[in-house]
């Protein structure tokens, strides 16, 4: 602005300089040019009075200093003002510039040409005529000065020029030129992504409008970026709450297909085993009711009747507990409300089941707290059933120990008391991850459970509904291993009035040594008789009974009666002897002896002591019976008492002819289990496969059937059923023999196909019970013998030898399985070596070699089988040839 | 060769080139027409005047002879006359009609065989040349129709213009002071007194003309191209305005540069007069022509403004013309 301002004062001063200089020229131009005009006659007639009147009239301008007329010779012909003529000579050579503070300006003095002839030959060109000049000169004096005022008025504008744009400028930049460079930059960050970036509002006007206007886009587009990463992030957030909801769809879809397709294979296992449990007593059901049709006249008719009997109740059983779950489920069910006895009900079910413990080193022991009511109201029969279910699971799944049922009455202090059952048993335990899915129905956890039910996987199902119904509930607490307690509670309600009877009145202080070795049992006696108002002196070492009744012996107030509950080992001689020896020397009362089976033959007591015996479990009423028989104590006439032993125990049967197959492909199996029968005075007869037995048994009037489970070719399943099919209902009890402690799992036993199954090693003692279960013939009674007569691994010298070869074959054919992947062979080998494992059962490790192979094998999942493959080896390698 | 020089060269042969066409191209014109008719006319230029008065001349032969009429040989001359002068043969002609003072100067000096009728001369022009003829000692055989107005007519048209002028200022230079004493005749009868200034040559006329306007009532300009000319014209016009009298001019262009009033002849005026000259020597060959003629067909003109701003009223032109021809002894045209 400035140079602009410099530059525009500059043309300014020089264009008026200009302006002025050239005003000047024009004007002594004009001046000479006037007076040539007006000379031009005085010239012409060298009028000097006119020349000095022409020129002195044109002095009257101030500016002109002197004016001359020179001829065309450029000669002084006249002139006016401060000249000298010398002055004038070579005037026209300085005309039109300036001399000193002079100038001088000259115009030509011609004469135009006037035509005067008509008849001329040539126009008149040329004529006009040069008469002289006219100078004037003028003085520079006030053009100077009008020059100064100009440079010094123009250089006072460009002063005030500059001093009006300085400032100008300034307000400018500051109020423009920097508005918009701000503007400008706040433009950049913007564009760079600076959203946050505002412009200065410092401006005013317009600009102040433009930069508000552009704060407030920014800001709009803040606003609506900040917008956009919001709905961007709600969007992401929801999604990824969509993701992870349908992650865990997902995983609740997986869950569910998975539960869906356990549910779809346990309802089909559940269906072929119902199908199975329903067809196998209405095949009998049929079969025999088509023999009835065709032969009407034959005698068996009764036989045949009971049979079809039998199969429905069984089918009625079945369908009953389907039937049960059903209702259960669909709401139907009805808890009666009835008075009934806890005790008897709970002893009911045990006295059932003591048969299942028979076999076991188990003690089965009922304890029911005094506080139990007598009477309560409830539905006894869904009581009965649950704890049928529970004790029979417990018995099942235990081998060893104790299955105790304990009952006791919680009386809350206000509203109504509860039974409570707990079910203890010392068994092989549930894991926890299958105790979750225990109580669901057609759940294949443990289907022994359920073997009531058929293996219909129903009972601890249908347990816990029924609880429930009754307003209780099943719980369960459990241990890998160790063992199993079932809570089984139920909110009930005292028959109130009740009184003690009579005949435990009568009890009331007589004084009572009890001896039981097994502290449950001990407890669970010791709690009847308190309960009965004795006066229990407890001990579970005979040498302290032994003790106390020599004491007693000595002081008037000794015992009234002695009970003794014996463990296996002392219900015979020379066990018993010991025990009983000092206790006739020293007491001469009655004595009540408990044992854990029926088949006990009482000894001889000499002295005429008088002595009774009851098995255990005990039933209360029974031990009352006995207690008030023993103290000759009167017992008031019931109208109903409970069922009992008598002293004489059960009717022993005697064997003797009777005719059975052994089916085993094992020959040393097969041997022992001939000689064990032989023992038995039975008539044997064998069969090396399934085929080989159908058609023994088709042709043979067999009266029982011992079938192994595993053989080559047709398996001993099938063959069960085929005979089964083939005799109908002249078919004799079939008992499985089997080394898989967890057979009866997989269904190739079940009732339909089988009466029973023994474990193997099969103990002589086991297989006896069983045939006595079983046996179909005439009761035979046998003499009393001890029990465990042939010793198992008392074996003859030849039969020895042959047990050896038979094992380095196995071996051999283990090997060759093995090196050749045959898996099949390989099992089937290690099957038949467990069996005869299970014969000699003195090989303990040789023999868990083999369960761990047989495991390894059978896994669903199977891994690498070469170590128990070369353990098993191993250990039959160490076995002397 | 260098460009200048060509030039040179070039100029040189044009030139050369041209002076032999005219030296030999005249004779040869005039060759080539030997009896194409009675009349020869000389034109001393194609200027509008000699176009003007030639076609006056045609018209007036064709109107005064008729069918009779001679057949005119027109011949003009070039622009610039060469250095050589061209020479004129007769052919037959019986009179040559030149036209101008150029052409009369042309047929005079070049030939004696043919009459010749100068038309459109000063008279002191041709008195000049006649002279010189005579000196070269040929037979003038010639007339002139000169452009010179008797002095009687501007005396007339002064008096006409200014009834009560009794003075006259006439400067008179070397070619007009032989009318002097025809001057101070037609004055005398026309009651006037001429105040006569003698202009010689080398004088400057600036003075003259002052003394000219001393005391006359009116100026009276005379034909002389020595004081009179272009350069000199308006300064007699300026002095006479300057002392505030009218100015009788001789031409139609002295009318029009500022003269009050003028008497004057066109071309048409002169080629009418050449006509009826021609057909009389046609019919009469030796009448012996009277040297010179003087305008026989004239016109007098008036510049108004001049007059209004000098105050003079201005007269009838027919009434002056009346008037001069009674003065001269003659009807008017």
């Amino acid at each position: 602005m400035l140079l602009v301002t410099l530059l525009l004062g500059y043309q300014l001063v020089t264009s008026r300089l200009e302006d002025s200089r050239k005003a000047l020229e024009e004007r002594g131009t004009l001046i000479a040019r006037q007076l040539a005009l007006a000379g031009e006659y005085a010239l012409f007639t060298r009028n000097r009075t006119q020349l000095k009147g022409v020129l002195d009239a044109v002095l009257g301008d101030p500016q002109l200093r002197w004016a001359a007329l020179i001829d065309d010779k450029e000669r002084p012909v006249s002139w006016s003002g401060p000249v000298s003529p010398s002055e004038l000579e070579n005037v026209l050579a300085y005309s039109g510039r300036a001399r000193g503070n002079e100038i001088l300006y000259s115009s030509a003095v011609i004469s135009l040409a006037t035509p005067v002839d008509d008849f001329a030959a040539k126009p008149p060109t040329g004529a006009d005529q040069l008469l002289g000049w006219a100078v004037v000169c003028l003085s520079l004096e006030p053009t100077l000065a009008r020059e100064s005022a100009i440079f010094l008025n123009s250089l006072f504008l460009i002063l005030l020029g500059v001093v009006v744009s300085v400032p100008l400028a300034l307000a400018i930049r500051r109020g423009i030129a920097r508005p918009i460079l701000n503007l400008t930059r706040i433009m950049g960050r913007v564009h760079q992504g600076d959203l946050s970036a505002r412009a200065d509002t410092r401006s005013t006007a317009e600009l102040r409008h433009l930069e508000d206007g552009f704060n407030q886009m920014v800001e709009s587009l803040e606003t609506a970026q900040r917008g956009l990463h919001g709905e961007i992030e709600a969007a992401t957030r929801q999604l990824r709450s969509t993701v992870a909801e349908l992650e865990v769809k997902n995983r609740e879809l997986d869950i569910a297909h998975e539960q869906a397709l356990a549910a779809g294979r346990e309802k089909s296992d559940f269906l072929a085993r119902m199908s199975h449990e329903i067809r196998t007593p209405l095949n009998a059901i049929v079969g025999f009711a088509r023999l009835l049709q065709e032969r009407p006249e034959s005698g068996d008719i009764d036989e045949f009747t009971r049979t079809i009997q039998r199969a429905a109740s069984h089918l009625l059983f079945v369908i009953d507990g389907i039937l049960d779950f059903t209702r259960i489920e669909a709401g139907c069910v009805e808890i009666e409300s009835a008075v009934f006895n806890p005790r008897s009900c709970m002893e009911d079910v045990v006295s059932m089941l003591v048969p299942a413990v028979q076999d076991k080193p188990v003690e089965l022991v009922l304890l029911i707290h005094n506080d139990v009511p007598a009477q309560l109201v409830g539905d006894s029969s869904r009581v009965t059933q649950v704890l049928m279910n529970l004790v029979s699971n417990a018995i099942k799944f235990t081998e060893q120990g104790h299955v105790l049922i304990e009952a006791e009455w919680q009386r809350p202090t206000s509203g109504r008391g509860r039974l409570r059952v707990t079910v203890e048993d010392t068994g092989i335990g549930i894991a926890p991850e299958d105790q979750r899915r225990l109580f669901q129905a057609f759940s294949q956890m443990d289907s022994t459970i359920t073997r009531r039910y058929g293996g219909a996987g129903l009972g601890l199902a249908i347990s816990k509904r029924l609880a429930v119904r009754m307003g209780g509930d099943i719980l369960v607490e459990s241990t890998k291993l160790k063992g199993s307690r079932f809570l089984f509670s139920f909110p009930s309600e005292p028959k109130v009035g009740q009184q003690p009877g009579e005949a435990e009145v009568l009890l009331q202080g007589q004084r009572v040594l009890l001896y039981e070795r097994h502290p449950l049992s001990r407890r669970a006696l010791r709690s009847v008789l308190t309960g009965w108002g004795m006066q229990v002196f407890q001990t579970g070492r005979s040498s302290q009974a032994h003790s106390w009744l020599e004491r007693a012996a000595d002081t008037p107030r000794t015992f009234d009666v002695v009970v003794l509950g014996l463990a296996r080992d002392e219900q015979i001689d020379p066990s018993l002897g010991e025990l009983l020896g000092p206790i006739q020397s020293r007491f001469a009362g009655p004595v009540l002896i408990l044992v854990g089976t029926q088949l006990w033959q009482p000894p001889s007591l000499t002295g005429g002591q008088r002595l009774n015996w009851a098995t255990k479990p005990f039933r209360r009423a029974q031990i009352l019976r006995s207690l008030l028989d023993l103290l000759d104590l009167q017992e008031p006439v019931r109208p109903s008492p409970p069922t009992e032993r008598k002293t004489e125990g059960p009717n022993a049967r005697t064997f003797t002819g009777m005719r059975v197959l052994i089916v085993e492909d094992n020959e040393l199996n097969r041997l022992l289990l001939h000689r064990l029968l032989n023992g038995l005075e039975m008539h044997v007869e064998e069969a090396a496969d399934g085929e080989s037995a159908v058609k023994a048994a088709t042709a043979g009037n067999y009266e029982l059937i011992l079938m192994d489970l595993h053989m080559p070719g047709m398996g001993g399943a099938d063959a069960a059923r085929l005979i089964r099919g083939l005799l109908g209902n002249a078919c004799p009890p079939i008992l499985a023999l089997t080394a898989d402690v967890f057979a009866g799992e997989s269904g190739d036993i079940d009732l339909g196909t089988f009466d029973d199954h023994l474990l193997k090693p099969v103990s002589s003692q086991s297989l006896e019970a069983a045939i006595r279960r079983h046996a179909t013939s005439p009761a035979r009674t046998t003499a009393p013998r001890q029990s465990g007569s042939v010793p198992i691994l008392d074996l003859p010298p030849d039969m020895d030898q042959r047990l050896r070869a038979e094992f380095q074959r196995l071996r051999r054919n283990i090997e060759q399985a093995a090196s050749a992947g045959d898996g099949i062979g390989l099992l089937d080998s290690v099957h038949q070596l467990r069996g005869l494992m299970g014969l000699y059962c003195d090989l303990p490790e040789l023999s868990d070699a083999a369960a761990e192979l047989e495991k390894a094998i059978r896994r669903p999942r199977g891994g690498p089988v070469h170590e128990q493959i070369q353990r098993l080896l191993e250990h039959l390698g160490d076995l002397p040839a | 060769m260098q460009p200048s020089a060509l030039r040179v060269g070039l100029r040189a042969l044009l030139t050369t080139f041209r002076a032999v066409v005219l030296f030999l191209g005249l004779p040869l014109a005039y060759a080539a027409d030997p009896d194409s008719g009675s009349i020869q006319v000389l034109l001393s230029a194609d200027g509008t005047i000699h176009r003007e008065l030639l076609a006056s001349l045609r018209e007036s032969l064709a109107a005064l002879a008729g069918p009779d009429a001679p057949e005119l040989s027109v011949t003009t001359l070039p622009e610039e006359s060469s250095e050589s002068p061209p020479t004129i043969k007769s052919n037959g002609a019986k009179l040559l009609v030149a036209v101008g003072t150029r052409a009369t100067e042309l047929a005079l000096t070049r030939q004696q065989s043919i009459p010749v009728l100068a038309v459109m001369i000063p008279r002191s022009a041709y008195l000049e040349l006649e002279g010189t003829t005579e000196r070269i000692g040929g037979e003038p055989k010639s007339s002139a129709i000169v452009i010179d107005q008797p002095v009687l007519r501007q005396l007339a048209l002064t008096r006409a213009v200014l009834p009560r002028a009794l003075r006259l200022g006439v400067l008179l230079g070397p070619r007009s002071a032989p009318l002097e004493a025809d001057l101070r005749q037609a004055a005398g009868d026309l009651g006037l007194e001429l105040s006569i200034v003698p202009v010689s040559t080398k004088e400057v006329p600036a003075r003259a003309f002052r003394k000219l306007t001393t005391g006359s009532d009116a100026v009276l300009a005379v034909y002389d191209p020595v004081i009179l000319n272009p350069s000199t014209a308006k300064w007699m016009l300026y002095a006479a305005y300057q002392s505030r009298l009218p100015l009788i001019g001789f031409s139609q262009s002295y009318l029009d540069a500022g003269a009050t009033a003028a008497v004057f002849s066109t071309p048409a005026d002169l080629g009418r007069q050449a006509a009826e000259e021609v057909l009389r020597h046609l019919a009469d060959p030796d009448s012996d022509p009277s040297t010179p003629i003087a305008p026989r067909y004239y016109r007098v003109g008036f510049n108004a403004p001049v007059a209004r701003s000098l105050g003079v009223r201005l007269p009838d032109a027919d009434e002056v013309v009346a008037r001069i021809a009674d003065l001269e002894g003659k009807s008017p045209r």
